[in-house]
């Protein structure tokens, strides 16, 4: 992943954990900073808080939970065994959700802050293995329920330009990301190497 | 408890990634540092590390109004719920819970519930902004002072607080006001006042045999309930008792599945229930087969009793009022009269009329006439207050000195303050008209009025006339949608509470299992949350204590009074399961009513001092106000609002339907699945028709509950008519819920 798509991951972590309106706009800008998002294209507020609540946070029923489980488990539910997996490969390498919020560890921002970290530390010193563990998060945990969350979004029929750019540029990394490694993998063709 | 020899494959998908499939073959792993400004902290969490590592086992005890009180074991594993069991050292609950009880894991888990606290920018408008819970305490601490700047004292905030959550802790709400000083309290409760007033004119206090004796019952009548949908935890006693020969009679307008597993099933003309009592009493009397030595000894005012029953009731005439003919009239008095013991289970729907604690009243002398007062196995049972034992704590909470509420003259002559009443069930109408001052702060706590409470129209007028609406709860629902404020509450599994049976006499701590999901709080710490907040900006607005510990909160309900009932030493005791009280089977065993003559009372001159009859006289019910009447009855997929909204409840209680006659279908051309509008000069709603013969010819049945995304709403059709009693014991009376009436037209 190159600096700008990192950029992108951070800017996208932060407006999916955003609490306000205030924090959606620097999120926002962020991502037009990184050009993930047009910089024509601004946050107009307050229909773009009112409509993120809407579509992520509630009071009333959610469209696009941001939780991976309520995606990938055979019932749209909290706290999956799948959450609970997320959370030991988080523990694996020393990681864990912050406490306060008692936030699902398989939120969408945990994920990518995630992504994050195994990117620093592939940046820091390469290693296939840890690649290989990266490609299989994005492939085979964020692949298969991202896209139908973008979706969920996507089919919203008052949804601002915003969400919808941010939507889009979810979509994006992923793609960019998997294709990425996948190239590099490939390449460096380096098994068995343990990351120590 | 999954049985892992057993051969169904649980549907579940396997996830798709493990830990064990990342890691592969790599033999140590080292940490990740965090993203600067990231949210995963460096702080390593402990992963499932041990294959089958076993269950933490937490005692819970279900927080909902309902007879059946369930003690509960959860198994935490992780930190996370993963199944839930009745607890088998609960004999009433036997292990099991009710549809409803196996839901919880869904509800707890559930991606619908509410998050955070929720401002709506413009109520009703469907605008919702997150706020911080200081923001919204401080939002709330600012109006609550403001009203006191404004009024003088607290009457201006209000506090809805019904039976949504129950049990020690849910006080607190009250206690957090009361500390506060004195405001307007809805007071009463649509459930059961009229029959709780009538069995406290009767005996003295509303008690009833320990359910689990059933079993010695030589003849049961369910009179008005349906345990079936309501309390199937006490099926088992009556089919035990029936397998020992008893007899079960069941007498319901509406043949309910409780009816189809009745021997004889009276389908009884709605709300002529004294008058079949009565007719049951005279022939009784007729046939000398009451029980004079038992009468002669405890009862008062007996003789009054029969000379009314000579004077005005004859068999033929309650068989004309009643339309259960005069041969199975006398036919099962009889067999009532003789059984030894006989009980009869008068229910709460039964006494939602005008007339409702008349009823009640005539259902006790029948009882009381056969000498069945006071018998294991016998009993007129209805419910009992006497295990609610709790020290009160939660809710004993002082005003700081010199606070002002409504001045009210005590015995001594001594004027004291407190807070204003109103009728719960009257509530749209009461906040309409309240001032001086008015209601500008509506807290709602364990209620959803817009959905349950009466005349839906005058509910929302009432409710756009307050200053702010509050709403404590855990799922979005008619009241939520038309609040400024939503703060997000705990499930039974991330609090502490304790709770006791108003049936069973089982009492069980509740503890709590897991943390508080997203920023979800118990009511304690919400209670402590807004009254810090009140003291730092008005210091000394609050005696609530700074700190509030809702396990040490938990632990100060025990008092000498559940000591003596339940024999235990400390709360903590109940962490070793739940306990039953220590009292006889049977109440008034030892014959001493708590009356003013301590005895059975007939005659209850209190009650002809609060403006009604001393005697068990009939009253007849409303006068119809529209040409079918409508009841609106309890599902049993849910608890009022609560439950329906699950998605494992809408798999099969999708949807709501109105319930009507073929014969009524067919006077106005509705067929089977019509949508069909049911109207009255209340309102009306829009649903599906059901075609069926469980109910009456000119009946409409529509049950009582909130579906998601659907406007219907039986409250459109309910107005506010009182029962004839409930005031002296709950504050106010009750409602006339089932003397509705409405009709139905094809759409």
């Amino acid at each position: 992943m190159d600096t700008r798509n990192m950029l992108t991951a951070a800017g996208l972590r932060d407006f999916f954990f955003a609490r306000n309106g205030e924090q959606m706009e620097e999120a926002y800008r962020c991502l037009q900073a990184s050009g993930a998002v047009p910089e024509q294209t601004g946050c107009l507020m307050p229909e773009a808080e009112y409509a993120f609540n809407r579509l992520f946070v509630g009071p009333l029923t959610v469209p696009a939970p941001l939780y991976a489980s309520v995606y990938i488990e055979s019932e749209s539910v909290l706290m999956g065994e799948s959450t609970l997996d997320v959370r030991d490969l988080y523990a694996a390498f020393g990681l864990s959700r912050p406490k306060e919020q008692n936030v699902p560890d398989d939120h969408l921002s945990l994920e990518l802050d995630f992504l994050l970290c195994l990117e620093q530390a592939l940046m820091a010193r390469p290693d296939a293995a840890l690649a290989r563990i990266q490609n299989q998060f994005l492939e085979k945990h964020m692949n298969v329920w991202i896209p139908v969350f973008v979706e969920r979004i996507l089919a919203d029929r008052d949804l601002p330009g915003c969400i919808d750019a941010v939507a889009q540029a979810l979509l994006r990394l992923l793609e960019t990301a998997t294709a990425q490694r996948g190239v590099e993998v490939t390449l460096s063709g380096r098994e068995g190497e343990n990351y120590a | 408890m999954p049985d892992i020899t057993d051969p169904v494959e649980p549907a579940t998908v396997k996830p798709v990634i493990t830990r064990r499939g990342f890691l592969g073959g790599m033999i140590a792993v080292a940490a990740l540092g965090a993203v600067p400004g990231g949210l995963l902290r460096a702080d390593p969490d402990t992963p499932r590390s041990v294959f089958g590592q076993g269950y933490a086992v937490k005692r819970s005890v279900c927080p909902r109004n309902c007879y059946d009180t369930c003690s509960m074991l959860t198994y935490v594993r992780d930190g996370r719920v993963e199944f839930v069991e009745g607890d088998p050292a609960n004999t009433f609950t036997a292990g099991g819970l009710c549809v409803k009880g196996n839901s919880y894991v869904r509800s707890a888990y559930s991606p619908d519930r509410i998050k955070y606290p929720m401002e709506q920018q413009g109520r009703g408008s469907g605008n919702w902004k997150r706020i911080s819970w200081d923001e919204a305490v401080t939002k709330i601490a600012g109006k609550i002072i403001e009203s006191r700047e404004k009024d003088g004292s607290l009457l201006g905030v209000c506090l809805n607080r019904l039976s949504g959550h129950q049990g020690a802790v849910p006080t607190v709400v009250d206690g957090m006001f009361a500390s506060m000083g004195y405001i307007t309290r809805l007071v009463g409760t649509p459930c059961w006042p009229a029959g709780i007033d009538a069995q406290s004119y009767d005996m003295g206090v509303m008690a009833a045999n320990d359910p689990e004796d059933m079993i010695h019952s030589r003849y049961i009548i369910l009179w008005g309930a349906n345990p079936a949908h309501c309390s199937i935890h006490s099926l088992k006693y009556i089919y035990a008792a029936r397998q020992r020969g008893a007899k079960i009679v069941c007498i319901d307008p509406l043949y309910t599945q409780t009816a189809a597993k009745a021997d004889v099933y009276w389908r009884i003309k709605t709300g002529t229930d004294g008058a079949l009592a009565l007719g049951m009493c005279r022939h009784i009397l007729d046939a000398g087969l009451a029980d004079e030595a038992w009468l002669a000894g405890n009862s008062e005012g007996y003789a009054e009793f029969v000379e009314y029953l000579k004077a005005k009731i004859t068999v033929e005439w309650a068989a004309e009022e009643t339309g259960i003919p005069a041969e199975q009239i006398t036919a099962v008095a009889e067999e009532f009269a003789v059984a030894r013991p006989a009980t009869v289970w008068p229910g709460y729907g039964l006494q939602r009329h005008t007339n409702g604690g008349a009823i009640i009243r005539s259902i006790d002398a029948l009882a009381a006439m056969t000498g069945n007062i006071g018998k294991q196995g016998g009993g007129s049972r209805y419910g009992s207050l006497l295990n609610y034992k709790f020290s009160g704590f939660h809710g004993s909470f002082q005003p700081p000195a010199g606070a002002k509420g409504v001045s009210k003259t005590a015995p001594d002559g001594k004027i004291r303050q407190s807070r204003r009443e109103l009728n719960i069930n009257k509530m749209a109408s009461e906040l309409l008209k309240a001032d001086d001052p008015p209601v500008r702060l509506l807290w709602v706590s364990g209620c959803n009025p817009v959905s349950q409470l009466f005349d839906r129209r005058k509910m929302v007028k009432a409710l756009g006339k307050m200053e702010m609406v509050v709403v404590m709860d855990l799922f979005f629902n008619q009241t939520v949608e038309l609040a400024d404020i939503v703060l997000p509450v705990t499930t039974l599994f991330e609090e502490w509470n304790a709770n006791v049976g108003y049936w069973h006499r089982w009492l069980a701590i509740n503890e709590k299992a897991i943390e508080p999901l997203h920023e979800a709080k118990c009511p304690t710490d919400i209670a402590g949350l807004l009254t810090a907040r009140l003291n730092q900006l008005s210091p000394g607005f609050s005696t609530f204590p700074a700190k509030a510990d809702p396990r040490e909160f938990v632990m100060k309900e025990y008092g000498q009074s559940l000591s003596n009932h339940f024999g235990i030493s400390s709360m903590e005791d109940l962490l070793k399961g739940p306990v039953k009280a220590r009292y006889p089977d049977a109440v008034w065993s030892d014959g001493k009513f708590t009356t003013p003559s301590g005895k059975y009372e007939f005659r209850s001159e209190l009650c002809a001092k609060h403006g009604l009859n001393a005697l068990p006289v009939h009253v007849p019910s409303r006068k119809p106000t529209g040409v079918l009447r409508l009841l609106t009855p309890h599902s049993k997929f849910g608890l009022h609002s609560q439950f329906i909204n699950l998605d494992w409840m809408e798999d099969f209680n999708p949807k709501p339907f109105v319930y009507m006659h073929p014969s009524t279908a067919r006077q106005r051309g509705i067929k089977d699945g019509n949508m069909v509008r049911v109207h009255s000069t209340v309102g009306e709603t829009r649903l599906q028709a059901k075609l069926t013969m469980d109910v009456p010819v000119d009946h409409l049945v529509m049950y009582e509950a909130w579906f998601r995304g659907n406007q219907y709403n039986c409250q459109e059709l309910v107005d506010e008519e009182s029962s004839d009693m409930g005031a002296w014991k709950t504050g106010a009376p009750g409602v006339a819920l089932h003397d509705q009436f409405a009709d139905v037209a094809k759409i």
